[in-house]
């Protein structure tokens, strides 16, 4: 089986905080990982390493095959292009309307003068493709209306919709489900597993909600400090290693 | 339980030393606020010119004028037109220019993209170029900007004549400049997180600029573009006061013949058009950022996929006023520049440059001056070169002469003005707050009579009025009536910067008291205090910080003002600004005119820093 | 559908504007060969509103005279009609004495026509709130260095050159010296004349011109504004012509446009002009007066 990602020995710091220390995962085509861990313990960092985002300061990190580090400007936008990310804040424009923050998915494979036709005036087979894919994210009657009208479940979908419209292959997400309530939280891990299935998407998430991510995910990392704590499918793992992982009192690194 | 001593530190201290500069300013400036002699009377003047408010005319008060002259109200309403035709030239030739300054400027658009381990030397040698010419367009911003308007128009339209065109550009450099730092300061201030996401999925940072950066910010810089379009009407208006044939020169001319009820109409006419401006364009802003809504949800069920998606994009919200409105300005703007006197652009090119050859010869200081006034380029290094010395000695001589002292007088105005507004503005604000001033303030049940809601409501409606017409005058409208009134002194010039800025701040603090949480003083007064003790106990601790901010952005627009408003007549800047110009002494000129542009980068680069300090505080909070 | 309505309005829109437009109104430049237009212009000493409906008159006599086309551009300042003459934006304007000078220096070849018969014997006032004390005397009044005192316009000549010119040789000071208070400018004869009735000033100077019409007019009364002293008499006022003008309109033009001006007897031209008759003058009339402005100076 293809390997998506590959990290060997991997450090990084930020400035005198180590935020991840001898990270050694791999990670294989069409896999549903979850990263969990309390906050601190280097989730994000370790999905932006994952995102080709920041490089590390020791070890390697191999995406897609390549390493990022060896790549010149125009072939690293093109590796990125094909991560799928989500960030926690889901970074959208608020002021513009659905169609438009999911047409700019499309922003890595497109020329400058391309993006900003998506932009102002997209065409009529962009705005067919993207109905459909808000179709299959549920929120296709919203196409049209500002962001920052939608409700804040609807808002990640659309988040969603645009990492689909890249067609990436990989999709990466941030916390997605941390400051929402259960049911919604079901509903949005729900969306990503079968969209994953359907397009075949490896996905990566990374959250703190241990039943959620043991009833979604076949397999589970977890981070403490840093350091990967476990690696294995979540039906192996007793709930003694699970709640070490959370323990209080222990320091925590910032992330 | 002793009161530290760090209690006495930060905002308090900020407060007592801007009263203890009030006073400092009044001791620089002389106590003497009417400077008017004994047995004078300075009533009458004063009687006669406020009684003629009530009367304004609507024909020519002049006798001299031929029977078959053109009437007053025709020659009032051609005027304004004008100020409105040049204020729109202006500003068309300004957006562009601060758009162009803004994005340059910027920082958020220049880090580039997402760096992956150490840059290679020549990113990073582009990186620093891009630096020098960030830190460029920053110079040039401030440049534009320290010189005001009329101090421009001096220049241009002694360089080039009457063309309308000179006072145009002259209006539209310091506005390029105002809109370059506001837009920069939005840019820099949006959330950068879609930005980065799009450069995490591949964008190219120009891509995520212009699809994720500049789309957050563009209803903001709408916003401020209609704004700014008022204060170009007033410049407008206030060019006319040297000679540029606007309502100002009506007003000028009037007053100087003493034909008050003249003055009068063309205050009214004025005052009208710049409020009515200002109220579309506070309709058109609120609706910029509402956004449209939509009005019916249509039934897709039924449908395929191209028709429902057809159908969708019809019914999308559409806000027709917004884009009404910006059709409406784009069209002015074309008529604007096609229509009307013309605009003095095709100069033949021998004579604009025998012109600015002339012009650029009485620049220059006069020891260092060629024989020939269309002299070369060469030509003038070479009268330059040797003279360094004498030239000193000119510029020390006029620094000690004049120059420092207006310096000084010129500061005192800005500061003490300022703080006078302050004060008036914080001593106002609750009375015109809408939250307050009403019979049950912040929704708190209070007093049954519903003559205690009325009069609440009138009070408020009274004082918001009051900041609206102080705006709406120009400062050196108030400057030349009071100077005329009270008499050539410092303290009318204070008068009036204080009065247009008590309209000003009030509006501004006004509006940061109405967006905060009302959580807090609605708790105070649910909790039995009055109206003044939960603004003096929540309400305005809540603002301060933001209140400092716009008191600092003012008093750097009061330093600008205050080295023009001496040309009428006393000891600051633009008195010696104006004398030399008289005198056509333009070398004399432009040395005042670089003293006010130092004290104007100061006073920025000071007001910056405090400004960025608050911004750090409020960010924190 | 709403789309193609939308679009085909608004280009109907921008047709229907570009229409109507029609183009800008152009205004012939004086120097082209195919249009010839004289331009005037003249300082605004007095009475300043609405110049170009005043002097409307001057232009029409002019034009009918001349068989050209004649137009007056107003001035805002003195500084901007000398600029103008230089720039040759007008050909032609009625300057004081101190602002024809400055023309003639700067404009080489350029003649100063004619001036009011009055305009040769030009005197200054010095006038005094009554409040002060003064009395009219035939000496020079020193006590007026202790006072509040204003001039006209900084570049006028009997509202300021001559007065301080006068001021120097009588007290061998400077004004800056002279004066314990620093003086202001009003900016206009007329101007003058009230801030001094008022009290805003104590004293200042002024054209004797204007104080005569206004004392007749009622405005000024001579109990409350006193005249206080006379000025020696000096040239002043002057129509001054730009040379280009022979280029223009051909060999000789100076002089018949002089002639034209001396033989002036329209009532409404002379009454714009404020004078009763004009009489024919040259450049040397004004050598005094030039040679006055090398020696003031001003601060």
């Amino acid at each position: 089986m293809e390997t998506m990602f590959e990290l060997s020995e991997t450090h990084k710091s930020f400035g005198a905080v180590h935020a991840l220390s001898s990270i050694n995962l791999q990670i294989a085509k069409g896999e549903r990982v979850a990263l969990i861990g309390a906050s601190g313990s280097g989730k994000t960092t370790l999905l932006r390493l994952l995102g080709a985002q920041l490089a590390p300061d020791r070890g390697e990190v191999r995406v897609l095959s390549c390493n990022p580090l060896g790549l010149g400007e125009g072939k690293l936008r093109e590796l990125r292009s094909r991560l799928g990310y989500l960030p926690q804040d889901l970074g959208i424009v608020p002021n513009l309307r659905v169609l438009q923050n999911v047409a700019a998915g499309r922003c890595g494979r497109r020329s400058v003068l391309g993006s900003l036709r998506d932009l102002i005036l997209p065409a009529v087979g962009v705005r067919r493709r993207i109905y459909e894919l808000l179709e299959r994210v549920g929120i296709e009657e919203k196409m049209y209306d500002r962001v920052d009208t939608l409700s804040g479940g609807q808002q990640q979908r659309v988040a969603v919709a645009r990492a689909l419209f890249q067609e990436p292959a990989v999709l990466l997400a941030d916390e997605p489900v941390s400051a929402v309530d259960p049911a919604r939280a079901r509903d949005v891990l729900e969306l990503l597993t079968r969209l994953s299935a359907e397009e075949g998407l490896t996905l990566v998430v990374s959250m703190h909600q241990l039943d959620l991510a043991r009833e979604f995910f076949p397999r589970l990392v977890g981070l403490k400090h840093g350091k990967v704590h476990f690696d294995g499918a979540s039906s192996e793992l007793g709930s003694e290693a699970l709640s070490a992982l959370f323990q209080l009192g222990d320091k925590v690194a910032d992330s | 339980m002793r009161v530290p001593a760090t209690f006495w530190l930060g905002k308090r201290l900020v407060v007592v030393a801007f009263l203890g500069v009030l006073l400092v300013s009044g001791w620089v400036l002389g106590p003497r606020i009417v400077q008017l002699s004994a047995g004078a009377d300075p009533f009458a003047e004063m009687g006669r010119f406020f009684g003629a408010a009530l009367s304004p005319s609507l024909a020519d008060e002049n006798p001299s004028l031929p029977p078959d002259a053109r009437p007053f109200l025709l020659r009032l309403g051609e005027s304004l037109l004008r100020t409105f035709r040049y204020a729109l030239i202006a500003i068309s030739l300004a957006v562009p220019a601060g758009l162009a300054l803004g994005f340059l400027a910027s920082s958020a658009w220049w880090p580039g993209g997402m760096r992956y381990g150490k840059a290679s030397v020549g990113r990073t040698a582009i990186r620093s170029g891009l630096r020098l010419l960030r830190w460029a367009c920053r110079f040039l911003i401030t440049l534009g900007r320290s010189i005001h308007e009329l101090v421009w128009a001096l220049f241009f339209l002694s360089a080039l004549g009457d063309a309308p065109i000179a006072a145009c550009v002259a209006l539209a450099l310091p506005f390029a400049g105002t809109l370059g730092k506001v837009f920069s300061e939005l840019i820099d201030e949006q959330s950068q997180e879609p930005r980065s996401t799009l450069m995490a999925t591949g964008a190219s940072p120009l891509q995520a600029f212009l699809n994720a950066l500049l789309p957050s910010a563009v209803p903001e810089m709408l916003t401020y573009t209609v704004y700014r379009f008022e204060c170009a009407l007033r410049s407008s208006a206030v060019l006319g006061f040297i000679g540029v044939e606007t309502v100002g020169l009506g007003i000028r001319q009037s007053y100087e013949s003493l034909y008050y009820g003249e003055v009068w109409t063309q205050l009214y006419a004025l005052v009208i058009v710049v409020v009515g401006v200002d109220t579309l364009g506070a309709r058109l802003r609120g609706r910029l950022n509402r956004g449209a809504t939509r009005k019916s949800v249509p039934e897709l069920s039924k449908l395929e996929l191209g028709r429902s998606e057809a159908l969708l994009r019809r019914t999308a919200p559409r806000d027709w006023v917004v884009r009404g409105g910006l059709l409406a300005g784009i069209m002015l703007v074309v008529i604007s520049w096609t229509n009307g006197r013309e605009l003095g652009m095709d100069m033949p090119a021998d004579q604009r440059d025998a012109r600015i050859g002339r012009f650029l010869t009485k620049l220059t200081p006069a020891p260092a001056r060629p024989e020939n006034s269309t002299a070369s380029g060469p030509e003038r290094m070479e009268a330059l070169e040797g003279k360094g010395g004498e030239i000193k000695d000119w510029a020390v001589d006029l620094w000690s002469r004049n120059g420092a002292e207006a310096l000084l007088n010129t500061v005192a105005i800005a500061t003490s003005a300022i703080v006078l507004a302050g004060l008036g503005a914080a001593l106002l604000l609750p009375v015109g707050s809408r939250a307050l001033a009403r019979g049950e303030p912040f929704g708190v049940l209070g007093s049954a009579s519903r003559w205690v809601h009325w009069w609440w409501c009138g009070v408020g409606f009274l004082t918001r009025s009051l900041f609206i017409l102080a705006r709406a005058v120009p400062e050196y409208v108030y400057a030349f009536l009071l100077v005329g009134l009270l008499g050539p002194s410092a303290w009318p010039l204070v008068f009036a910067l204080a009065l247009h800025n008590l309209g000003i701040l009030g509006r501004l603090w006004g509006e940061v008291m109405e967006n905060q949480r009302p959580e807090v003083p609605r708790h105070w007064i649910q909790s039995g205090a009055g109206r003044v003790q939960s603004y003096c106990g929540s309400l305005a601790p809540l603002s301060f910080n933001r209140f400092l901010l716009f008191f600092f952005y003012r008093w750097e627009t009061c330093i600008r003002e205050a080295t023009i408003l001496g040309m009428l007549g006393i000891s600051s800047l633009g008195y010696y600004v104006s004398i030399a110009h008289n005198w056509l002494r333009y070398d004399e000129m432009l040395f005042y005119v670089l003293l006010g542009v130092a004290v104007v980068f100061a006073g920025d680069i000071l007001s910056d820093w405090m400004r960025r300090k608050l911004r750090g505080e409020i960010a924190c909070s | 559908m709403i789309k193609t309505t939308l679009s085909r309005l608004s280009a109907a829109g921008i047709a229907g504007l570009l229409i109507a437009c029609g183009g800008p109104e152009k205004q012939a430049d004086g120097n082209e060969s195919e249009v010839k237009v004289l331009r005037f212009s003249a300082i605004p000493d007095e009475d300043t509103t609405a110049q170009k409906e005043r002097f409307q008159p001057v232009a029409d006599y002019l034009s009918k005279a001349l068989g050209i086309d004649v137009e007056f551009v107003p001035s805002s300042n003195y500084g901007a009609s000398v600029e103008k003459f230089e720039n040759n934006d007008v050909q032609l304007a009625w300057f004081g004495g101190v602002t024809g000078v400055q023309a003639m220096t700067r404009v080489e070849g350029a003649r100063a026509l004619v001036a009011g018969e009055k305009d040769l014997a030009f005197k200054s006032y010095f006038i005094a709130n009554a409040s002060t004390g003064l009395e009219a005397s035939d000496e020079f009044p020193a006590a007026i260095a202790d006072l509040n005192f204003t001039y006209g316009s900084s570049s006028s000549t009997s509202g300021c050159i001559m007065p301080s010119h006068f001021i120097m040789e009588n007290t061998g000071k400077s004004p800056m010296e002279f004066f314990k208070k620093k003086p202001g400018f009003s900016g206009a004869h007329d101007k003058t004349a009230m801030l001094v009735q008022d009290g805003s000033f104590q004293a200042g100077a002024l054209s004797f011109g204007t104080y005569e019409k206004l004392v007749a007019a009622g405005k000024v009364d001579p109990e409350k504004c006193v005249k206080i002293w006379e000025t020696p008499p000096y040239a002043d006022y002057n129509m001054t012509a730009h040379p280009s003008l022979e280029e223009a309109f051909g060999e000789g033009f100076l002089d018949k446009l002089q002639k034209v001006l001396v033989d002036c007897q329209d009532e409404a031209a002379l009454n714009a002009l404020g004078r009763k008759k004009l009489v024919q003058v040259n450049n040397e009339t004004f050598a005094g007066i030039a040679a006055v402005m090398e020696k003031v100076t001003f601060d």
